[in-house]
C-alpha cells in the first residue's frame, strides 16, 4: 500500500488494482508454430522496448517467460500494486500449452487469493463444451466474492476449423450472445473485449468495436471493458462509451506512454475525461509489458498541461488518479478495499516480500510534454 | 540510360511513394521508415521492399497500402515493371503474391473475405479528412476564424502563395506564415483537391464533397478533433513500434544476452 504526498503536504492513500496482468509462457519449448509464436512475443517485446524506461528492458529469455516468483516481486513487492487481475490470452493455434493458460492461473489464484483476481475467457466457436468448462471454473475458482467475475474476450484468436484455421470471431454473433447469457447465469458480470489485427470477415475493420456496442446494449446489466481504449481505434471507442455507460476505458497499452510520450498521453486522458468523465477509467501497466513501478510514479507525476485543461475543460486531480488506479475497478469487481486492506495487512504475501507501506513524493515539475505540431 | 535519368527516375519514384499514406495513422509511408529498399534499374523495372511496424498489422489495411504503392509506381513514364515485397508480417507470403498478380482481395482471402475493400477505405478516409480538417481549423483559428466563418469560405478563398497560404475572407486577407499552420492547412487542401467538386465550399465533411451542416458544427469539429488524436496516437505509436523492430537483434532469441535488471 502506498501513500502519495504532493508538494504542499497533502497525503493520499492509494489502493491500486491493475486490471490487466499476466504471467505468459512464451518459452521456445511452448511454440507450437513457431513463426507465429516468435512473432507474437517478438512484437510484444517491441511494445515494451518502444514505450519503457530502458533499465526496465530485461532479456528476451526473461521476457519469454519470467515465472510466478518474479512476477509477484515486480507487481507486488516493487511495483507498488495491491491487487491484480488475470486476462488469459491462450492463443492455443500458436503456443502448445497456451501463451498465458487458465489452469496455470487456477493454481497461482488459489495461492495468492486476496491478492491475485481470477479471470478466465471463453470462445464462441468452443460451444457447448466451452460452456461446461467455464461452470467447472466458477464451481472450483469463486474461492472469493470478486473471483471469476472476469473473462477476456479475444476476437482476434485464431482457431483451427473444419480442416482449415478461422482468424477471429464477432461478439454480435449468436453463438458468442448464448455465452454472454451464460456469463450472466454464472455471474461472470465483466466482459473484457479485446481486439487485435484478424477478424471475421476480414475485409472488415478488426478494430471495430460495433459488436461491443451491440452486446453492451444488449446486455446492459453487465460490464464491458474494452482493453487499450479502443486503440487503434480511440474514436470509435469513445462514441460507443459515450452512449453506452456500462463499458469502460481499459487503460493496458495506452498508460505506457505516459514516460517517453507525456504530450501523446496527455491528449488521450484529455479525451477520455472529456468523453467519459473519471468514473470508467481504469489501470493497468499490463504487466510484463510494462514494469508498474515506473507507469505508476509517473502517472502520479503527470499534470494535464494548461492549455488541455482549458481546451477540453477536464483535469486530471489527484481524487482522480486514486479513482482510475483502483477505486473505480474496486467497483467493477465488488472488490470491498477496506476490507482487503486488513486482510493484506498480514497476508502471507506481506510475510514473504516483508512488504511495508510506502511514500511517494510527487515531484514539484511534473510530466507535461509540448504541444504536438499535428 | 544514363546514370542522371536512372537517379531521375528514382527520384521520380520516390516521390509518387511520398503520396501514398498508411491509411489508419493518415501519414506517407516514405516518412514512417516503411520504405526499406528502393532499387529501380536501368529498364525501368522497380524493386521495392517493405516493412510495417509490426507482424501483426491488419491484412486489409497492408493490402490497401501496397495496391496504392504499386499503381501509383506503375503509373510513371519509364516504368515497366514493379515488384513488391513485404518483409516480417504474419501474412507477407500470400499478400506478396497477390499484389505481385495483381489479385484483388476479395480473391487473395477468398472465403475468409466478404469482398472487396471499398468500404473500409471510405471509412477511413473519411476520418483522414475530418482529422485534416480539425488541423485547418486550429490553424485558422489563430487569425480570428470562428468554425462557422470558415463555412463561409470557397476552395478558391484559399491559396498557396510562396512558403505561406493566403486567406481572403469578407473580414480582410490574412498570411499564414507559420511553419506548423502551413503545413496544417496544406495537408488539408491537398486532401481537399481531390474531392469533388473542386470549385465548392473549402469544408467538406465527406468524401462526396457534403458540406457539415451550420448547425452543430461545433460538435462535428469535436468529433474530428478526437479522429486526429487518434491518428496521432497511433502514428506515434507505429515510429516508436518500428524503431524498437528494426534497432534490434530479437528476430533470433539464441543471440540475446542478458542485460541489468530493474
Amino acid at each position: 500500500m502506498i501513500t502519495a504526498e504532493t508538494p504542499d503536504g497533502k497525503k493520499q492513500d492509494l489502493f491500486i488494482v491493475d486490471y490487466h496482468f499476466h504471467i505468459w509462457n512464451a518459452a521456445k519449448e511452448n511454440w507450437l508454430r513457431a513463426d507465429l509464436a516468435k512473432g507474437w512475443i517478438n512484437c510484444f517485446y517491441d511494445y515494451t522496448k518502444a514505450l519503457s524506461p530502458k533499465e526496465y528492458v530485461w532479456d528476451w529469455d526473461t521476457y519469454a517467460y519470467y515465472g510466478e516468483e518474479k512476477a509477484l516481486k515486480d507487481v507486488f513487492g516493487d511495483g507498488h500494486v495491491d491487487m491484480a487481475i488475470f486476462e488469459p490470452q491462450t492463443l492455443n493455434y500458436f503456443y502448445h500449452k497456451g501463451f498465458s493458460n487458465v489452469d496455470a492461473i487456477g493454481g497461482y489464484v488459489t495461492k495468492w487469493p486476496d491478492r491475485l483476481v481470477m479471470g478466465s475467457r471463453w470462445d464462441p466457436r468452443d460451444g457447448e463444451a466451452g460452456k461446461a468448462l467455464l461452470e467447472e471454473q466458477v464451481k472450483k475458482f469463486r474461492i472469493r466474492p470478486f473471483q471469476m467475475r472476469n473473462v477476456k474476450l479475444y476476437t482476434a484468436e485464431w482457431k483451427q476449423e473444419n480442416g482449415g484455421i478461422s482468424r477471429g470471431w464477432r461478439l454480435d454473433s449468436p453463438e458468442a450472445f448464448k455465452f454472454l447469457e451464460k456469463n450472466r447465469e454464472l455471474g461472470i458480470n465483466v466482459q473484457v473485449a479485446h481486439k487485435g489485427p484478424t477478424v471475421w470477415p476480414l475485409d472488415k475493420d478488426a478494430f471495430d468495436i460495433g459488436d461491443v456496442d451491440t452486446a453492451a446494449t444488449s446486455f446492459p446489466d453487465m460490464k464491458f471493458v474494452v482493453t487499450h481504449i479502443g486503440l487503434p481505434r480511440l474514436d470509435d471507442f469513445c462514441w460507443v462509451a459515450t452512449q453506452d455507460k456500462n463499458i469502460y476505458a481499459g487503460m493496458a497499452v495506452a498508460m505506457a506512454f505516459v514516460h517517453t510520450r507525456p504530450r501523446y498521453f496527455a491528449e488521450m486522458m484529455a479525451n477520455l475525461l472529456y468523453w467519459l468523465g473519471p468514473d470508467r477509467i481504469l489501470f493497468s501497466a499490463d504487466y510484463a509489458l510494462w514494469h508498474p513501478k515506473w507507469v505508476i510514479e509517473d502517472f502520479l507525476n503527470f499534470e494535464l498541461p494548461e492549455d488541455l485543461k482549458k481546451e477540453y475543460g477536464v483535469d486530471l486531480t489527484m481524487e482522480i488518479k486514486k479513482k482510475i488506479l483502483g477505486e473505480n475497478a474496486a467497483k467493477v469487481w465488488g472488490i470491498d478495499i477496506e476490507e482487503q486492506k486488513k486482510k493484506h495487512k498480514n497476508d502471507e504475501l506481506t510475510k514473504k516480500l516483508h512488504l511495508q507501506p510506502g511514500t511517494i513524493r510527487i515531484g514539484e515539475a511534473a510530466k507535461k510534454g509540448k504541444p504536438l505540431a499535428r | 540510360m544514363a546514370e542522371d535519368a536512372q537517379a531521375e527516375l528514382k527520384e521520380n519514384v520516390l516521390r509518387a511513394l511520398s503520396a501514398v499514406t498508411d491509411p489508419e495513422l493518415d501519414e506517407p509511408i516514405t516518412d514512417l521508415g516503411f520504405v526499406k529498399e528502393l532499387t529501380v534499374s536501368d529498364d525501368g523495372r522497380v524493386s521495392l521492399d517493405l516493412v510495417t511496424s509490426t507482424f501483426w498489422c491488419s491484412p486489409n489495411f497492408v493490402y490497401m497500402m501496397l495496391e496504392e504503392a504499386r499503381d501509383v509506381v506503375s503509373r510513371l513514364a519509364g516504368i515497366n515493371e514493379v515488384r513488391v515485397h513485404l518483409d516480417g508480417h504474419h501474412d507477407s507470403e500470400r499478400i506478396n503474391k497477390a499484389i505481385n498478380s495483381g489479385t484483388s482481395f476479395a480473391d487473395c482471402y477468398g472465403a475468409e473475405a466478404n469482398g472487396n475493400l471499398a468500404e473500409l477505405n471510405r471509412m477511413i478516409r473519411t476520418r483522414a479528412l475530418r482529422s485534416r480538417l480539425h488541423s485547418m481549423a486550429t490553424a485558422l483559428s489563430k487569425h480570428g476564424f470562428s468554425p462557422e466563418q470558415l463555412l463561409d469560405l470557397s476552395q478558391q478563398d484559399v491559396t498557396s502563395e510562396g512558403d505561406s497560404i493566403v486567406v481572403t475572407s469578407p473580414r480582410g486577407t490574412f498570411a499564414i506564415s507559420d511553419l506548423e499552420d502551413v503545413r496544417r492547412v496544406s495537408r488539408y487542401l491537398r486532401f481537399r483537391e481531390r474531392i469533388k467538386p473542386s470549385d465548392g465550399p473549402l469544408v467538406v465533411w465527406d468524401l462526396d464533397g457534403n458540406p457539415p451542416k451550420r448547425d452543430g458544427f461545433r460538435s462535428a469539429l469535436e468529433e474530428a478533433r478526437l479522429a486526429r488524436a487518434n491518428f496521432s496516437l497511433n502514428a506515434e505509436l507505429c515510429r516508436a513500434l518500428l524503431e524498437a523492430r528494426i534497432g534490434s537483434n530479437q528476430l533470433d532469441p539464441s543471440k540475446s544476452r542478458p542485460q541489468p535488471q530493474p
